[in-house]
């Protein structure tokens, strides 16, 4: 398994492809990078160097108690951008749910780092605390998967199949929750974001696509992350929260027209 | 007794560790999904275990040319008989 050292942790990572760099980040508590390996990532790498990784505490990377906020985020991710070949330069970010706020507070805290960016559905701060409460207390991500998925029948059908699981899945993914919810600062640092800063937002000269899920309960943010931004654009697919399993080649293909303009 | 389906063992049991050791034998006939319950992120393990071990298989390319449901379908004879194709 690839870790590699950066910010005084390790990191799991898989990279894919060859071509000009680009980077996938998956969202908080029911994401990994496994997010992106079967659907999203191989296709991106036929014409491109896909960098994946699990975010501190999360997937194959080290156990985390804190550091969930945005801004030790997007830390973790320029250390790792430091440390892999072919990434110390400009790259281009792709973010899911609140991988796509780490996505945006990189391009702020390092702008010399994003080339282009694609936020994939994401909730923006200060988060709602019944949409934080309801994701930890529906942390197994199989039943979040089928709650998100109701107006969307396909992949509901398969997340329920998927929610068969009582035996030696079902008790890992208890653990996690347990170990999120009682043994992390995740939820107090949810709650403790304050909102993207306006006028850093206003600032940020790079492209930025927003897609954004037709069903999705974030899409209404989508209009108003573009508003704010000096060069966005929004694009609803038809969908849920979770786009990249749901239709990861409709995703690849509105990515990479942006990507390639 | 085939060569593949051993290997293929070895590495189910690797990534699933030992304290989940499956109490029934794996055969070609046993699910990913509903059998061995292999989350997501283990499948992303066994498939580069799979990549280094054989050279020749693009296994991450072959599940990205499936649909979601078809991968979590997946039985353990169909890694099999991918992973003898491409030798």
């Amino acid at each position: 398994m690839p870790l590699i050292a950066a910010a005084g942790r390790a990191f799991h990572v898989q990279r894919l492809g060859s071509g000009a760099p680009v980077v996938l980040i998956h969202g908080l508590v029911i994401g990994n990078l496994a997010t992106w390996f079967f659907g999203v990532a191989p296709r991106l790498a036929r014409r491109r160097s896909v960098l994946l990784y699990d975010q501190r505490g999360h997937g194959l990377s080290a156990p985390a108690d804190s550091g969930f906020d945005l801004a030790t985020s997007s830390a973790d991710l320029r250390s790792l951008l430091d440390a892999v070949e072919g990434f110390e330069g400009s790259v281009d970010v792709v973010g899911h749910s609140y991988g796509g706020a780490v996505a945006l507070q990189l391009a702020m805290d390092e702008p010399d780092r994003v080339r282009r960016l694609v936020v994939l559905d994401a909730p923006l701060p200060p988060f709602d605390p019944a949409e934080v409460a309801a994701m930890m207390e529906e942390v197994d991500a199989e039943q979040l998967e089928r709650l998100l998925a109701l107006d969307h029948q396909q992949f509901s059908d398969l997340a329920s199949k998927l929610a068969v699981g009582r035996g030696r899945r079902g008790a890992r993914r208890a653990d996690r929750a347990r170990h999120l919810r009682e043994g992390t600062t995740v939820t107090a640092d949810l709650m403790a974001e304050p909102p993207l800063d306006p006028g850093r937002l206003s600032a940020l000269d790079r492209p930025v696509l927003c897609v954004y899920g037709s069903t999705s309960p974030f899409r209404d943010r989508a209009d108003d992350l573009a508003a704010g931004l000096p060069d966005a654009r929004v694009i609803e697919l038809i969908g849920g929260h979770l786009l990249p399993l749901e239709c990861p080649a409709e995703v690849v293909r509105v990515v990479e027209e942006f990507l390639d303009e | 007794m085939n060569e593949t389906l051993d290997v293929l063992r070895g590495v189910i049991e690797d990534v699933v560790g030992p304290e989940w050791a499956v109490d029934r034998p794996i055969t070609m006939e046993t699910s990913f999904g509903s059998d061995l319950e292999l989350e997501s992120i283990e499948f992303v393990a066994l498939a580069e275990k799979l990549q280094a071990r054989y050279e020749k298989v693009d296994f991450v390319r072959w599940l990205s040319e499936k649909e979601l449901e078809e991968i979590i379908e997946l039985k353990v004879g169909d890694v099999v008989t991918y992973i003898d194709t491409c030798r």
